[in-house]
Order: C-alpha cells, then sequence, then structure tokens
C-alpha cells in the first residue's frame, strides 16, 4: 500500500492555559491509499479534536500545539499549511449535518460555492458542476433539490450534501467525525454504503471516527483506540477485534452488547475518564484498571510492537484480567 | 403563502392599524383633563373664544362623528390648522419633515455600518484589547447623554474646525450634507453602542457555530465567511434591533434636532407642546407613528426576503 497522510508527534494545546495542558496527544497516525482508518474511543477521549487539528479547525481556544503532518503529492512526501490542504487535499463531514450548513442559503449554492472556490469556475458552470455532485452521493432529483434551503431536507439528505461539499474538489483523503451518529439506524446503513461506494470509486483514504464498535468492524481496514487524548492500541481491525491486548480495550468490548452471547449482562467500565487537567505522569487508565501496579503509576507505557503485529501501550499488555 | 401575498397580506393589516392610530391621536385632545376647548384657548380666554374653539375643532359633535370626520380629512391630507398660527398642520409637517427625515436616515445609515463594523472587528479579535477597548467605548456611549454628546462635538469639532455649522440645517444640498455630518454623529453615539452589543455577541455566537467551521474545513476564507455568510445573520439581527429601537431613536431625534437647532418636526413637537397646539401635536403624532409602522413593515418583509425559515403566513 501506499502512503497519503503521515501525521508524527500530533499535539493540542489548550491555548490560555498558564500551564500548559495537552487534551490530546502526542500521537502518530498513517493512512494508505484507498484505507479506512477507524479512531474509537469514548467521549471526551480526544478524537474529534485530533480530526480538527488534521484541518486546523479546532475550537476556540484549543491550538495544534506540535506536529508534523505530511502528505503524498505525486509520488512525494510534502509538509503543506493546514489551510491549503482544507477542502484541495481533504475534507471534513461533521457530526450534525443538520449544523454543518449555512440555514441561510440553498444548498445548490453552498455546494456551489466550494466549487467556483476551488476550480474558479464560472456561477453557470458551477450550478451544474454541483448537481452532478448531487447526483453522485445519491440525492434523487437533484436539479430541484439544489434549489431547497437546508431546513427544507431529511438529516440523512443533508449528510449527502455535506459529503458532497468535502468531495468538490476531489478530496484524496474523508476525516469522518462521527457521520452517522446524528441519523436513525437505516439512514446510517445507507451513509455507510455511500461512504464505502466513494472510497472504491475515488480511491479515498477515510478516518472514521466513531464510538460505535460494531460500525468501526465494518468498515475500518485499521484502528487506533483513543483514551484520554493517547492512542492506547493500535493495529488491523480484524486483530484487535479477535485478541484486544490493552485492558482497555478489552472492557470496551465487554460492554459491546453481543446477540450471540449467552449471559445478557453487559460489563460497563467503572469510573470516568480523566480530566486533561488531571492527567498524570503514569498511564491514564491506571485509575480505572484491574490490572494497575506501582509501575503504571510510576510511567507511561509507550506503544509498542506486539507479535501479532499491533500495537500496545500497556505494561500488561495480553494478560488476561 | 406566496411571498407577494405575504407582503399584500402585511400591507392590508396596516389599514386597521392605521385606524387605531388615528383613534388615539383623536383621543389625544380628549386625554386634557377638563374641557380641551377651555385648556387651549388658556384660562384668560372668553366663553365665545372658548365656544369658537369647540366649533373649529368640531368638539360639539359627538365622538365617532369626530372620529369620521377626521380620518375623511386626513385622508385628503387636511390635519386642521394650528391653534397659533393659524397655517394648516399639513404644510407646517410639510416644511419641517425633510430635516427629521435627513437626521433619521444618515443616523441610521452611520449607526448600522459603525455597529457592524465595530462589532465584527471586536468578535474577531475577543478577549484583546481592542476588544476591551470597543466594550468601553459603548459603554461610554450608553452613558452619556446625547444632549451633551451633541455638545461636545459643537465644542470640540464644530467651533475649533469651523467645518461644520452649529445650527441649523444649511442652504441646498451640500449644505444640507454639512449641517446632518454632527446631529447624524450624535445619533450614531445615542443608538450604535445597543447594536453594536447586541451583534458583537450575536457574531461571537456565529463564528461558534459548526457551518463556520465547516466552511473554514472546506477551504473557504475568513473574508468569505464573514461576507458571504455571517453578514446575511447579522442583517436579520440589525433588522430586528431597528424595528424595536425606532421608538427611542425618534426621542433621541427630538433631543438633536433641539441641540443643534435643527428645524424639523421634533422642534416644532416640543414648540407645539409647550404653547398647547393641539392640532399640531396630533398631525406630528401621526406622521411619528406612520413612520413607526412603516420601518416595522419594511423590516418584516425584508426579513421575508432573508429568512427562508419565516413562516409566510
Amino acid at each position: 500500500m501506499s502512503g497519503l497522510l503521515d501525521i508524527t508527534n500530533l499535539r493540542i494545546d489548550l491555548g490560555q492555559a498558564r500551564t500548559p495542558v495537552s487534551p490530546v496527544g502526542p500521537l502518530d497516525l498513517t493512512l494508505d491509499v484507498g484505507e479506512c482508518l477507524g479512531i474509537v474511543g469514548e467521549s471526551g477521549s480526544g478524537k474529534s479534536l485530533t480530526l480538527k487539528a488534521i484541518l486546523d479547525v479546532l475550537p476556540e481556544g484549543l491550538v495544534r500545539g506540535a506536529g508534523t503532518l505530511r502528505v503524498m503529492e505525486q509520488g512525494k512526501w510534502v509538509e503543506p499549511a493546514a489551510k491549503d490542504l482544507r477542502g484541495r487535499k481533504i475534507g471534513l463531514i461533521s457530526q450534525e449535518p443538520g449544523a454543518a450548513l449555512d440555514p441561510l442559503m440553498r444548498v445548490g449554492d453552498l455546494i456551489g460555492e466550494i466549487v467556483r472556490l476551488h476550480s474558479g469556475c464560472s456561477r453557470a458552470e458551477s450550478k451544474t458542476r454541483a448537481i452532478d455532485l448531487l447526483r453522485q452521493v445519491g440525492v434523487p432529483d437533484p436539479e430541484k433539490r439544489a434549489t431547497f434551503w437546508p431546513h427544507e431536507l431529511s438529516g440523512g439528505l443533508k449528510q449527502r450534501i455535506v459529503i458532497s461539499m468535502a468531495l468538490a474538489c476531489k478530496s484524496e483523503i474523508l476525516l469522518c467525525d462521527e457521520p452517522t451518529t446524528a441519523l436513525d439506524v437505516t439512514i446510517q446503513a445507507q451513509i455507510v454504503d455511500l461512504l464505502r461506494d466513494l472510497q472504491k470509486q475515488h480511491g479515498l483514504g477515510i478516518i472514521f471516527v466513531t464510538h460505535d464498535l460494531a460500525l468501526i468492524r465494518q468498515i475500518a481496514d485499521r484502528i487506533c483506540i483513543m483514551y484520554a487524548g493517547l492512542i492506547v492500541e493500535t493495529g488491523p481491525s480484524a486483530e484487535i477485534f479477535k485478541a484486544p491486548q490493552h485492558p482497555y480495550t478489552r472492557a470496551l468490548l465487554a460492554a459491546l452488547p453481543d446477540i450471540e452471547a449467552s449471559s445478557g449482562n453487559l460489563q460497563p467500565i467503572e469510573g470516568t475518564p480523566p480530566n486533561p487537567t488531571d492527567f498524570s505522569v503514569g498511564c491514564r487508565f491506571a485509575a480505572r484498571c484491574a490490572l494497575a501496579t506501582e509501575a503504571c503509576r510510576a510511567a507511561r507505557p509507550l506503544l509498542e510492537k506486539t507479535e501479532r503485529g499491533t500495537m500496545v501501550a500497556c505494561f500488561h499488555a495480553g494478560v488476561a484480567p | 403563502m406566496s411571498r407577494a401575498g405575504y407582503i399584500a397580506k402585511r400591507l392590508l393589516q396596516t389599514v386597521p392599524l392605521m385606524a387605531g392610530i388615528l383613534l388615539m391621536v383623536l383621543l389625544l385632545l380628549h386625554a386634557i383633563p377638563g374641557d380641551p376647548a377651555r385648556a387651549i384657548g388658556g384660562i384668560n380666554a372668553s366663553e365665545e373664544t372658548v365656544q369658537k374653539i369647540r366649533e373649529d375643532l368640531g368638539l360639539n359633535k359627538s365622538l365617532p362623528v369626530q372620529y369620521i370626520t377626521y380620518i375623511g380629512n386626513a385622508l385628503q391630507g387636511d390635519l386642521g390648522q394650528s391653534t397659533r398660527s393659524g397655517r394648516s398642520v399639513t404644510s407646517i409637517i410639510a416644511d419641517r419633515l425633510a430635516p427629521t427625515i435627513w437626521l433619521l436616515l444618515t443616523g441610521m445609515v452611520l449607526s448600522i455600518i459603525v455597529s457592524s463594523v465595530v462589532s465584527a472587528i471586536s468578535a474577531r479579535n475577543k478577549d484583546t484589547w481592542l476588544d476591551y477597548s470597543f466594550v468601553a467605548l459603548t459603554i461610554g456611549g450608553i452613558s452619556i447623554p446625547t444632549f451633551w454628546a451633541g455638545l461636545m462635538l459643537i465644542l470640540l469639532i464644530a467651533l475649533p474646525t469651523g467645518l461644520f455649522p452649529i445650527s441649523g440645517f444649511g442652504q441646498g444640498f451640500s449644505g444640507h450634507v454639512n449641517s446632518i455630518v454632527l446631529p447624524a454623529t450624535t445619533f450614531a453615539i445615542a443608538i450604535s453602542p445597543v447594536m453594536i452589543r447586541a451583534l458583537r455577541t450575536k457574531f461571537i455566537a456565529l463564528y461558534r457555530q459548526d457551518f463556520v467551521m465547516m466552511s473554514r474545513a472546506a477551504g473557504l476564507g475568513e473574508g468569505a465567511i464573514l461576507f458571504r455568510h455571517l453578514t446575511r445573520h447579522a442583517a436579520l439581527i440589525l433588522i430586528t434591533m431597528i424595528s424595536v429601537q425606532v421608538g427611542p431613536m425618534i426621542f433621541v431625534s427630538v433631543v438633536i434636532e433641539k441641540t443643534f437647532a435643527l428645524p424639523g418636526l421634533g422642534q416644532a413637537l416640543v414648540n407645539a407642546v409647550s404653547q398647547r397646539d393641539f392640532p399640531v401635536i396630533q398631525g406630528i403624532t401621526l406622521v411619528t407613528a406612520l413612520f413607526v409602522t412603516f420601518v416595522h413593515l419594511t423590516g418584516d418583509i425584508l426579513t421575508s426576503f432573508l429568512n427562508p425559515k419565516m413562516s409566510l403566513k
């Protein structure tokens, strides 16, 4: 596989804090052409922030404190500024399609605006291109839908509009920030199918952030498990689901309802993730971990290769609890 | 309902509103304690004079008859005669209308420009010294009395530089422009602080919206986001603010006319009140009410163009 995106040492800092607080990182991510990378974690684990940091569209107060971001451009690794990637190389799809579209503009004009921005074509031409894009993302009757206001469309259609905007200028990487969370299950499946089709057609690399393990199992080639701003386990999806090594990953999978399991009891993970201001020098999961020892509290375990081809950040990796 | 239908309906709705306003204006005369004719004539007036006033104003007829007569006359442009000068109220208003309209329009335009620019800059530079100094300035603007702001402009700008007249409305178009600069500035000092505060809050909230983040992620620049997207949202708030503030605006313009000796409706109103010239008071009240109605109507129609979510019912 050929590389597409390579992020090293990414860290997100809280801007104004006197003592440096880093809710996310440092962490490394890579993405290959045509690959789907899943990032899984609880709310607040920093998975959405990681996506936003890639395009440098972090919410107010947060900044990309460190990290290099390289993309493959005609066979060479280059390190462009985030604003040169936005909408050209990398597109973003957000969680809430209702909030992602300017309510005071018709959807055709919203797409047309992005098309014009990147291709510099005429207004009339951008209109036809917008309708083409709508057709590509499976919006029925695109000529008519282009004249609709965002509030006149269903959640699923709005998400298709957002996807078409992310693709407007032939992005090679699609960052999906829980794109199906706000949609009901049948629509979820449609959107996931659409993303998969687009991935195949255009050879897109996709980074898919979600807390839905069942969904990520279906679509991701590789998975990163995030906890409290760090990647604790990563590797091929099948391996991780077959034999999770990190206690947190095991706990997550144990909290997943299994239709075939005889016992109907789910095992919740006791406690809550730590606040970024309370991050300890040791393993951030130690407080909730049954295996935690003095060593875990004294120093942070780093990601290390296992014989299964995955990477785990745990001193007790693979030990059954 | 189509937009044309909505506009037609809003226009029709102003008809009963106008009838109500005319009734209130007529009742103004009866709101004075005791006999209005006696009140107008004064304590020393003879019984014949009072009787004559009563007949001139139609006060000897029943209230419904007075009302219908008043509407009928008003529709023909006849709002009665001044009890002091004997001139027709319509001609007094016609003479005095121009400076007031000039003041209100230039003042509003200036307030809109100042508040849009300042609030956008403030919101983009939130929590910096620039933002804080704008906030301090708006608090100052809200706190100082309008007449004082006007006097200060006269003292600190008009007198030392000699660029602007300190009173009157000037001759010809350039004279009007020249003499309206300081009054309009005073108007903006009085009106824009509230608009700046509301707009700044709105802009800050808008910049936190998902669609702004998504527009950035799609590659749109800050200029395009501000001018193509956020200005529409801000315009909606501005229209609402102007509709709500049109009352205070008229009050402010009366004070400004007095401060700069602009021969406008406000001055005529103040004079009429001090002279108990009721037909003139009624006429100016009517014109003011018409203006307020017009501003609200225009605001609603503009909003229907800008906000697709507004139900056109």
